[in-house]
C-alpha cells in the first residue's frame, strides 16, 4: 500500500476549506496536510479546533512556498511515496486524485498534472499559449494547482534551488524538465469556483506581474520540444 | 581654483570619515566595508587633489575628463548594485527556507509537547 500525502496550501480559506477537508476525510484514503500561508482570517483557528494536521507559516510565502513547505515536510517524514497538491477552494474533485496517482504508480511519469484545458477565460488561454510557446513545455494546463508528485520529484523540489520560485507553474515544470523527470497531463473535471478568486487572475496588475515573471522564466529556460 | 579644492576635499574627507565611523561602530558588515574603504580612499585622494584625476585621464586619450569620471562612477555603481541584488536573492531564499523550517519544527514541537504553556507561547 502506497502512502499518499495530500498537501493543501491555504491562504484565507475559512469559507471553503472545511468542505474540502470534509470531502477528503470521507474518502479516508490519504493523509491530509494543510499549510496555512499566514492567513489573517480564521483558517488557522479552524485547523487547530478541528485537530487537522497542519503547518503554519510565520510569513506569507505564496501558493508555491506553501506547497513546497508541505513537500519538505512530507519528504522529511520518510513515509510517503506520493504527494498531491490540492486547492483549498473546492475547485478540484477529490474523487479524481486516483486518476492522477494511477500514472505515478504505473511509473509513467514523475509529475502528473490534473488538467482542465476547457476552463478559463480567453485571457487565460492566451497566457497559456504564450507561455507554452516561449518555454517549449508541452503542457496544456500550465496553471493547474492540482498535481501529483512522485517521491523523486518531491525531494528535488524541496531543494533550496526551487525555493527561489514564486509560482508553481512554469518555473517548477522547467525545473523538473531540466532534471530529466517526466511530466504527464491527465484530463480531469474541475468545478467552477463557488467563492473566492484565482490568486493570479484577480487583478490586471497581478496578471501583468505574473506574465512578465513567467515569460522571463520561460524564455530563459527555453528548450525545443 | 582654491575654493573648488576645498569643497571637494571637504566632501571627500567627510564621506570617508562617515564610512570609517560606521565601520568602527559595527554598523556595517565587515565584508561590505572593503568596498566602502576603497571608495572613501578614492574620495579623499580626488577630493584633496582633483587635478590628479586630469593627469590620469591623459593616458586614456579622453579629451574631456569629467566624462571618464562619470563613466567609471556609473560602472562601479552598476557592478555594486548588481552584486547587491544577487546577494538579496540569496537572502530571500534563505528567509523562505527558514520560514518553512520554522513551521515544520513548530509542528513537531506541538506534537511532542502538547502542554498548555507551549500553546500559549505559540499564540
Amino acid at each position: 500500500m502506497n502512502k499518499v500525502l495530500v498537501i493543501i496550501p491555504a491562504h484565507n480559506e475559512e469559507a471553503l476549506l472545511p468542505k474540502t477537508l470534509q470531502e477528503l476525510k470521507q474518502l479516508n484514503a490519504y493523509d491530509v496536510l494543510v499549510v496555512d500561508d499566514n492567513s489573517y482570517d480564521n483558517t488557522l483557528k479552524y485547523l487547530k479546533s478541528e485537530n487537522v494536521k497542519h503547518l503554519s507559516l510565520p510569513c506569507q510565502l505564496g501558493a508555491w512556498g506553501a506547497t513546497q513547505t508541505g513537500l519538505r515536510y512530507g519528504v522529511s517524514q520518510k513515509k510517503y511515496d506520493y504527494f498531491i497538491a490540492f486547492d483549498a477552494d473546492g475547485q478540484h474533485d477529490s474523487m479524481t486524485i486516483d486518476l492522477l496517482l494511477y500514472s505515478l504508480i504505473h511509473d509513467e511519469a514523475d509529475l502528473v498534472i490534473g488538467a482542465c484545458p476547457e476552463r478559463g477565460s480567453l485571457c487565460r488561454k492566451i497566457a497559456w499559449r504564450l507561455l507554452r510557446l516561449t518555454s517549449g513545455l508541452n503542457v496544456k494546463d500550465l496553471t493547474s494547482g492540482f498535481r501529483a508528485y512522485s517521491f523523486r520529484a518531491a525531494s528535488l523540489l524541496s531543494s533550496a534551488q526551487a525555493s527561489g520560485l514564486d509560482y508553481q507553474d512554469v518555473g517548477v515544470l522547467c525545473f523538473l524538465r531540466k532534471a530529466g523527470l517526466r511530466i504527464k497531463e491527465v484530463e480531469v473535471c474541475m468545478r467552477p469556483r463557488s467563492e473566492g478568486k484565482s490568486r493570479i487572475f484577480c487583478s490586471w496588475f497581478s496578471v501583468v506581474q505574473y506574465m512578465v515573471y513567467s515569460l522571463l522564466l520561460a524564455v530563459s529556460n527555453f528548450r525545443i520540444r | 581654483m582654491v575654493t573648488y579644492s576645498i569643497v571637494t576635499s571637504v566632501i571627500g574627507i567627510s564621506s570617508a570619515a562617515f564610512i570609517l565611523l560606521m565601520i568602527k561602530k559595527h554598523q556595517m558588515y565587515v565584508n561590505y566595508t572593503i568596498w566602502w574603504l576603497c571608495v572613501s580612499f578614492a574620495m579623499i585622494i580626488f577630493g584633496i587633489k582633483p587635478q590628479f584625476f586630469d593627469s590620469i585621464v591623459k593616458y586614456f586619450g579622453v579629451s574631456y575628463p569629467p566624462t571618464l569620471l562619470f563613466l567609471v562612477a556609473i560602472l562601479f555603481l552598476f557592478i555594486k548594485i548588481l552584486f547587491m541584488d544577487i546577494e538579496r536573492t540569496k537572502h530571500e531564499i534563505r528567509i523562505r527556507r527558514l520560514v518553512q523550517r520554522v513551521s515544520i519544527l513548530q509542528a513537531a514541537l506541538d506534537e511532542k509537547l502538547d502542554t498548555d504553556d507551549v500553546r500559549e507561547y505559540n499564540e
